[in-house]
């Protein structure tokens, strides 16, 4: 039988939580709490892979997205696999968001210039004339 | 470890900033629509300016236990663009040209009273959806949202998105199970210099600086309608400007070869209004709408109709695909 309170087994987010704040312990892999403080940590449940992805935003984890307006705003064109898209569908595009775990989306005019780039868990507001994005993985 | 350091690390914690959407699909939604009866686009209903949670309560009602009929309704006639999304503003015709509405816009700017210093600060009221656009059988959201940013100088920031109130647009609705209005539905926390923004500082208030601004936002080398229409969209999504800088971007509007005016309009809260449009020339199957009061002379909203079917959003000819409000203070307050 495994402790996975063990440093190896904790998730990264309570391993740092309980590096950075004196006076916690793990509960389990994903759980830590700080008794003289009354706080309790829950790393959410589809965290348990492992992974850091998560919704950036309004855009869907796992997911890329386009948005009509600047900071995430307005209409949202979302992807749910990676590739290259039109963003026709909407009038400009003010801001992407790249809710993936991996890689790198990038906003790109129609001749493929290269406008703003999202990193995997982030977002970028965007400039020019795009018609287009670009996921790698 | 520092307070915003520790503030960072529970926020990244916390699962429940961003709530998962609650989408109705189409097909639901436009059933629904014909079931209850919503009058066509020509025979629309009085506004109903400055009244805010507008759905009555009898609709309301019907819907929820429509809703419960519709899946097993099938062959529904092809629904109408409005009957999807909100209908589009109605147009009183005029005779003036672009640049006779616009100078009488910088007119009103130009009276005492107004704007007279700009903030890094852009409050707006809006109507979206949202489309999966590589699942033909994703449903699209509908959204009703306001949007509040505020940054300093700093680059820090926050911005806070909350469900919002019904306006007077017929037709804009949102499905039954979306957030009650005031509901937050995300919140953007920026450390000191974190956020981005497209304009570290508002252009001067001539239309050279604005006209610069907005070949960098746009891409575009010679301004047309739209793009000046966008770059006001880009500007006011983080800005609240002065009168005099909104004067200048109304320069830049007037100065597009291609701009035309809609007519005379109530936007979506009531107020009077006068529309100029464009078409984006690299986007022709939309056509954009900068709605300019003819109270104040400000910038009102924006409003984009799809002139073309647009299979990745989902929707026919002629249906509103967005609105976006701004100089909403008071409704947001709760003052109108």
């Amino acid at each position: 039988m495994t402790d996975d309170t063990t440093p190896s087994n904790l998730h990264p987010d309570v391993a740092y939580a309980l590096r950075e704040v004196p006076g916690g312990f793990a509960i389990d892999s994903h759980h830590a709490e700080w008794p003289e403080l009354g706080m309790v940590l829950e790393v959410p449940e589809h965290d348990k892979r492992g992974e850091h992805d998560r919704a950036v935003g309004s855009c869907a984890t796992g997911a890329i997205c386009a948005f009509s307006g600047s900071n995430l705003s307005g209409t949202r064109l979302s992807w749910s696999s990676c590739g290259t898209y039109s963003t026709s569908g909407l009038s400009s595009v003010g801001s992407i968001a790249n809710a993936r775990s991996a890689g790198y989306l990038q906003a790109r005019t129609s001749s493929g210039s290269v406008v703003a780039t999202a990193i995997a868990g982030s977002w970028s507001n965007t400039s020019g004339a795009v018609t287009n994005v670009r996921c790698v993985s | 470890m520092s307070d915003d350091a520790l503030a960072d690390a529970l926020r990244r914690l916390d699962p429940a900033r961003t709530p998962v959407d609650a989408p109705l699909p189409l097909d639901a939604e436009r059933r629904v629509r014909e079931i209850v009866g919503r009058p066509a686009a020509g025979a629309r209903r009085a506004p109903r300016a400055r009244r805010r949670f507008a759905v009555p309560g009898v609709v309301a009602a019907c819907v929820a236990v429509l809703l419960a009929v519709v899946v097993g309704v099938v062959a529904a006639p092809a629904p109408s663009a409005s009957a999807l999304t909100p209908d589009p503003l109605a147009y009183r015709p005029v005779s003036d040209s672009v640049a006779e509405v616009i100078d009488e816009a910088q007119d009103r700017l130009a009276e005492a009273g107004g704007v007279n210093s700009s903030e890094r600060r852009s409050l707006s009221l809006g109507w979206y959806f949202s489309a999966t656009a590589d699942d033909a059988d994703a449903a699209t959201v509908f959204r009703r949202e306001w949007v509040d940013l505020r940054w300093n100088a700093d680059l820090s920031g926050q911005i806070v998105t909350t469900a919002a109130e019904a306006t007077n647009a017929a037709g804009d609705t949102v499905p039954s199970t979306d957030p009650t209005p005031g509901t937050l539905i995300s919140e953007l926390t920026f450390r000191r210099g974190q956020y981005s923004p497209i304009s570290f500082e508002t252009p001067e208030a001539t239309p050279d600086a604005m006209a610069d601004w907005i070949r960098l936002v746009t891409g575009a080398d010679e301004i047309e309608a739209a793009d000046a229409i966008v770059g006001a969209r880009r500007m006011l999504e983080e800005w609240t400007l002065t009168d005099a800088q909104e004067s200048a971007l109304l320069d830049v509007v007037e100065a597009a070869p291609d701009a035309t005016v809609l007519g005379e309009t109530t936007d979506r809260l009531g107020r009077p209004a006068v529309a100029v449009a464009g078409v984006p020339s690299g986007i022709a199957s939309h056509e954009l709408a900068l709605l300019i009061s003819t109270e104040t002379g400000r910038i009102l909203g924006l409003e984009d109709t799809l002139r073309d079917a647009d299979p990745a959003l989902k929707l026919p000819a002629d249906s509103v695909a967005e609105y976006i409000l701004w100089d909403v203070d008071a409704w947001k307050n709760g003052m109108r």
